[in-house]
């Protein structure tokens, strides 16, 4: 148990968001998503596609 | 990664960075991310991502284009598929994306992991998980552990600014015998299409079987407007996969018995020995149970300052990848020790692969 909260300072984070082919670079992000539905809902309402992105930080 | 279905989001589980480009249907329009023994961003460039999104945001533009049309021309469909709801392309044939990786799975499907494994899943565990779980079933084999190969093991360089237009063809190599040259652009691998460099490499990962790729790439005239698509096969070498190892967090859970605890010497301890600063110096600092250690008579103390002849300076965990790229079980291996300031000749089989460990920290 100890070892377990030792290393849970790794933290795997699935982030996900939108981008457009044009606009300002602003824009290009449509927002950022905590969940993989209501990020592919959106992408399915807006036609754009989706970039999902693992990080890991151990 | 908890629940992350893995078949959908393959990608090397002991990197630090990826990204994947898909469509509202999550069918994968590439990879991008990667790395090697040079450092976690060595793969990576904003230049070489920009392009890979450039190249992603114009097929998925032509897709759409393409799906408007057929909307138009036919209302009474397109109603009948907004009902049907979204198609999950897996199974299916479509030259836009990434085939699928077969049956859906997610970490939890690993037994061993489901058995031990509380709180967050990390990519790096994924991998220790899998090799653990290949050991107790006894399927376990060095190829597991060269995921994802450089495109420089089948002779290719990739423009890092680019991604997947090539640089340099090294001399020898299946990329020269091919006829592909300095700035052709791969735009596929079999039937993988390429948009970056980790679509590359993750079309090398997929071979399992041939020993030969089918390349598609564009060569540019002079003007860099006319060009010609090439497709040439890539014959691949007998131990192709094969990368170092040392930088992978997974090399820790994989199920090989050294029998000994040891570390490269330091700055400090080099100069107070007198000894060069590049060459190999492993100190042993316990002999632990069975194992290589035991196979080759090595003893605590001893100083190992070369390999199957390679001298070179590594890192314990760059020597620990030379054993497994060098040896397989049974292989006879050579090592020369400093003991007692005599240099000593070792030899013995490398062990079977073996472990006790059914759990990752």
């Amino acid at each position: 148990m100890f070892q377990q909260r030792v290393f849970c300072f790794a933290l795997t984070i699935a982030t996900l968001f939108a981008i457009s082919a044009s606009a300002s670079a602003q824009d290009r992000l449509l927002r950022w998503h905590e969940s993989l539905e209501g990020a592919t809902a959106a992408a399915r309402l807006s036609g754009k596609p989706l970039c999902v992105v693992f990080r890991c930080v151990r | 990664m908890n629940g992350i279905d893995l078949s959908r989001f393959e990608f090397d589980y002991d990197t630090t960075w990826q990204a994947f480009f898909l469509d509202a249907n999550l069918n994968v329009y590439s990879r991008y991310g990667g790395r090697d023994e040079e450092s976690a961003e060595s793969r990576l460039s904003k230049e070489s991502l920009l392009t890979t999104m450039r190249e992603v945001l114009e097929v998925h533009q032509r897709r759409r284009e393409v799906d408007r049309a057929a909307t138009s021309d036919n209302a009474a469909i397109s109603r009948q598929t907004r009902q049907v709801g979204p198609r999950d392309r897996r199974g299916e044939t479509d030259s836009d994306f990434h085939p699928p990786s077969g049956e859906s799975t997610i970490p939890e499907d690993i037994p061993l992991l489901k058995a031990a494994h509380q709180g967050c899943v990390h990519c790096h565990q994924i991998q220790e998980y899998r090799h653990l779980q290949a050991f107790h079933e006894k399927k376990f084999s060095r190829e597991l552990l060269f995921g994802f190969p450089l495109p420089e093991n089948v002779g290719i360089r990739f423009d890092r600014e680019h991604g997947h237009k090539i640089v340099e063809i090294l001399a020898g190599a299946a990329a020269a015998k091919a006829g592909l040259t300095t700035g052709d652009v791969v735009t596929q691998v079999d039937d993988v299409p390429i948009h970056s460099e980790q679509d590359f490499r993750w079309a090398l990962h997929r071979v399992t079987t041939s020993d030969q790729l089918a390349v598609t790439a564009v060569r540019f005239g002079k003007d860099m407007t006319a060009f010609e698509t090439l497709r040439v096969k890539l014959v691949l070498s007998p131990a192709w996969r094969q990368t170092e190892l040392g930088w992978r967090k997974s090399l820790r859970s994989v199920p090989l018995a050294l029998g000994f605890l040891a570390y490269s010497l330091g700055r400090e301890e080099r100069r107070s020995a007198k000894f060069p600063e590049d060459r190999l110096a492993i100190k042993v600092v316990s002999i632990r149970g069975e194992g290589l250690a035991s196979n080759v008579s090595l003893k605590k103390g001893d100083l190992i300052v070369q390999l199957e002849g390679n001298s070179s300076r590594r890192t314990f965990e760059e020597f620990q990848s030379d054993l497994i790229r060098l040896h397989a079980p049974g292989d006879r291996v050579q090592m020369t020790v400093l003991r007692d300031g005599k240099s000593v000749n070792l030899e013995g089989p490398f062990p079977d692969w073996n472990s006790t460990t059914t759990t990752v920290p």
